[in-house]
């Protein structure tokens, strides 16, 4: 493969339980204000549940945030797809219900097949980054990285392309969670805790918006006021900012999952714990605060150039 | 010629001097074959450029097909054949990582499901699945597969934006760096299929060559013997073949001549019709006779060359192909872009009437057949390799689970590979393979489970 132009900004797979833990749509907006910050590109969306509703959410914040335009997956013009596992169905989550009825807002799932084969979306964002210029996060079930691990050829591109997975752990998906630990080609971060995210700060820092998703979404998990647990944020953070200072961590091991999925460290190896440092504590939240609660930048389009004489008799 | 125990062998041929002639699927072939030995299915690949004009292809449902979009109308005869396929992606012909070509990277990896490099000198791409499919069985067919094209076109150089050529004129490959090019004169194609008189004798050359005698005058003696042990449908039925390949003679001696007249110095092989549809009948016609004798169960059809920028004045369209898929949104020449596409599908309709008309087991040629009409973009403006536009036509075999349940439109997942269609159809075609270009496995509803 040839090398076009300078190396983009890293690009995110994010595969979280959107609609089911907040953190994960928290994560997500993490996400996009770094990507906006042109930290980061976010180029692959998936939900480990079977819920036509979760997709949907997750689609319409990527509309939120990044518009009808991302240009990702080679395409001018259309939201990127979203990936969503089949397996059990799950039971709309009372912030489902509070998003997805909210007309302010949009998506265009209604049908599996208005979602992507996750396996496939996750191989092929990754076959669009440079090598060792991926990162994935995961917050939540384990169910669609243990099946990218299945997908013949996936270990050697995941070890290429993926520079870090930051997992924050969910036992949901147990022998998803145990294959992906023990069979991820690439470096983990594990983050079993993020401290919190301030519920005050819904009402503050989002006033921007007449109709934020996020908020909606806060407000209908949980009876406000409350803070958030924050183990997603905290994974995109120590993926895309690994330089940050805001963490601990534990030395590089090998990692190793108890029956219950409790994960430790040990002897050698490259994947680490993350541990939250009471001396940043502040810094972080202020962090979580200004990154989540970011407005949306307008994407322009990449410019293509005309094609119309680009193919000689 | 062998006839044993009343019943014929399938791959008898009527022979004269130089020349042979398979036959098509006849009863009398029944006896002698176990239900193993049930016609033979037949896969194709019909390819074309630039992209199709998507709001006139897909309709706006799934499931049970009614009425077909504009440019499918030309296949509203044979609704109950077509299995639609919406959401394919080609993730390989995207850019990825290697900047412009979308023109040919998704035409020199449509068949293999792999990312072709970026090139003009060491070319490669993957072997195709028709080649997978003719390393297989192949041996079975006097040709393990055809591969043939309508469009003059150069092998080497520079056609999209540091692709080779290779990429955007071959639809076949053998390996990685063997691309299969497409035949274009249809005299070639008759003679590889019939022979060339390579055995005449000086004097019998001399003769044929003089007098323009039917290929069928040779085999005449073989002929009468086998008519005389037919039953009446068997007799109607090598009429009917016999009488096909003569109109084929009639056409390349119509186009031979027409061009001898009418412009001598043209820049195409002397035997190519000046008019698209004449070419492009005269290579589906031979196409049909080659499954039809079962001399071959595997085809390519390239029908004009990624990017090219032909134009259709037949159907009075001045500019060029390519440069018109680039519309900008202008309506005018969205318009055109939709004649051409359905041009192209009103050509590859007649093709499939024939099929369909052939009898063959207890069903038709077309049943015994898949044949994908495709192309390697969904949009030629914007250059997208997803929901590619694909028309499975035929049903893979009726003695196989009763066949394809076509009649259809059956939309997938997103993302859902190309080559998981490949695979399938790989299937069908009794070639088992595990892992094929970027698949994540066989496609539902068209899988033998």
């Amino acid at each position: 493969m040839q090398f076009i132009g300078s190396k983009p900004s890293v690009g995110v797979l994010y595969d979280g339980a959107l609609g089911y833990r907040i953190d994960a749509a928290l994560g997500l907006a993490v996400l996009y204000g770094l990507d906006a910050k042109n930290e980061c590109r976010v180029v692959s969306l998936s939900v480990p549940t079977n819920n036509l509703h979760a997709a949907g959410f997750t689609e319409l914040l990527g509309r939120f945030y990044a518009g009808a335009v991302s240009g990702s997956f080679g395409a001018i013009g259309r939201t990127l797809p979203v990936g969503m596992a089949t397996g059990k169905p799950m039971e709309d989550s009372p912030m489902l219900k509070a998003v997805l009825g909210n007309p302010a807002y949009s998506h265009g799932i209604n049908h599996l097949n208005d979602t992507a084969d996750p396996r496939a979306m996750l191989r092929n964002a990754l076959t669009a980054q440079h090598d060792q210029n991926a990162l994935v996060v995961l917050a939540g079930p384990a169910t669609n990285l243990a099946n990218l691990l299945d997908l013949p050829g996936a270990k050697p591109w995941i070890k290429d392309k993926v520079k870090l997975l930051a997992l924050v752990p969910d036992t949901a998906d147990l022998p998803a969670l145990r294959k992906v630990i023990t069979e991820w080609p690439s470096p983990i971060v594990v983050v079993p805790d993020g401290g919190n995210f301030p519920g005050a700060a819904i009402e503050k820092d989002f006033a921007w918006s007449k109709a934020h998703p996020v908020v909606d979404a806060y407000r209908a998990a949980r009876p406000m006021p409350y803070d958030a647990p924050a183990a997603a944020l905290a994974a995109v953070l120590a993926a895309v900012r690994p330089e940050s200072g805001l963490f601990q961590y534990s030395p590089a091991g090998a990692l190793s999952i108890s029956e219950k999925g409790e994960i430790t460290v040990a002897g050698s190896g490259p994947h680490r714990l993350l541990r939250l440092d009471p001396a940043q504590q502040e810094k972080l939240v202020a962090t979580y605060v200004e990154l989540a609660s970011m407005k949306p930048v307008p994407r322009v389009p990449r410019f293509r150039r005309p094609q119309v004489d680009a193919v000689k008799p | 010629m062998i006839i044993t125990r009343k019943s014929l062998n399938r791959r008898t041929f009527l022979r004269g001097a130089g020349s042979a002639v398979a036959l098509p699927f006849l009863d009398a072939m029944a006896p002698a074959l176990t239900a193993a030995a049930a016609p033979p299915v037949r896969m194709g690949f019909v390819y074309v450029p630039n992209g199709i004009d998507m709001r006139n292809w897909n309709p706006s449902y799934e499931g049970a097909l009614g009425e077909l979009p504009r440019i499918l109308k030309p296949m509203e005869p044979f609704r109950q054949d077509i299995t639609l396929l919406s959401n394919l992606t080609h993730n390989g012909g995207r850019a990825l990582l290697d900047g412009a070509g979308d023109h040919g990277r998704c035409c020199g990896g449509y068949l293999s499901g792999v990312q072709v490099r970026k090139t003009m000198v060491d070319i490669k791409a993957g072997i195709s699945c028709d080649q997978i499919v003719a390393n297989d069985i192949g041996q079975k067919t006097r040709f393990p597969s055809l591969e043939v094209g309508l469009e003059d076109a150069r092998q080497a150089g520079d056609c999209d934006s540091g692709y080779s050529c290779a990429y955007t004129n071959n639809l076949a490959w053998r390996g990685d760096a063997q691309p299969l090019p497409p035949v274009l004169d249809p005299r070639a194609l008759f003679e590889r299929l019939f022979g060339d008189g390579a055995n005449l004798s000086p004097a019998q050359k001399a003769l044929r060559s003089k007098q323009r005698r039917s290929i069928l005058d040779f085999v005449s003696g073989d002929t009468k013997a086998l008519q005389a042990n037919l039953g009446p449908t068997d007799k109607r039925k090598l009429d009917e073949y016999l009488s096909s390949i003569r109109d084929i003679e009639r056409q390349l001696l119509k186009a031979e001549n027409d061009n001898a007249q009418v412009n001598p110095g043209m820049d195409k092989p002397y035997g190519v019709p000046a008019d698209f549809a004449e070419h492009f009948k005269l290579m589906t016609d031979m196409m049909t006779v080659a499954f039809q004798a079962d001399l071959t169960r595997v085809m390519t059809f390239l029908v004009t060359r990624e990017g090219t920028s032909r134009a259709y004045r037949e159907i009075g369209i001045a500019d060029g192909h390519h440069p018109l898929t680039h519309h900008r949104n202008e309506p005018d020449m969205m318009e055109k872009v939709a004649q051409i596409n359905t041009y192209h599908v009103t050509q590859f309709a007649a093709w499939m009437e024939k099929m369909k008309s052939l009898r063959e087991g207890d069903g038709s040629l077309l049943d015994n057949s898949m044949i994908v009409y495709g192309a390697g973009l969904s949009d030629g403006n914007r250059h997208t390799h997803e929901d590619l536009p694909t028309m499975l036509v035929g049903r893979g075999g009726k003695h196989l689970g009763g066949g394809i349940k076509a009649g259809r439109r059956i939309v997938y997942r997103k993302e859902t590979p190309m080559s998981n269609l490949f695979l399938t159809m790989m299937d069908r075609m009794g070639t088992r393979v595990d892992h094929f270009g970027d698949a994540t496995g066989r496609l539902e509803g068209l899988d033998l489970a």
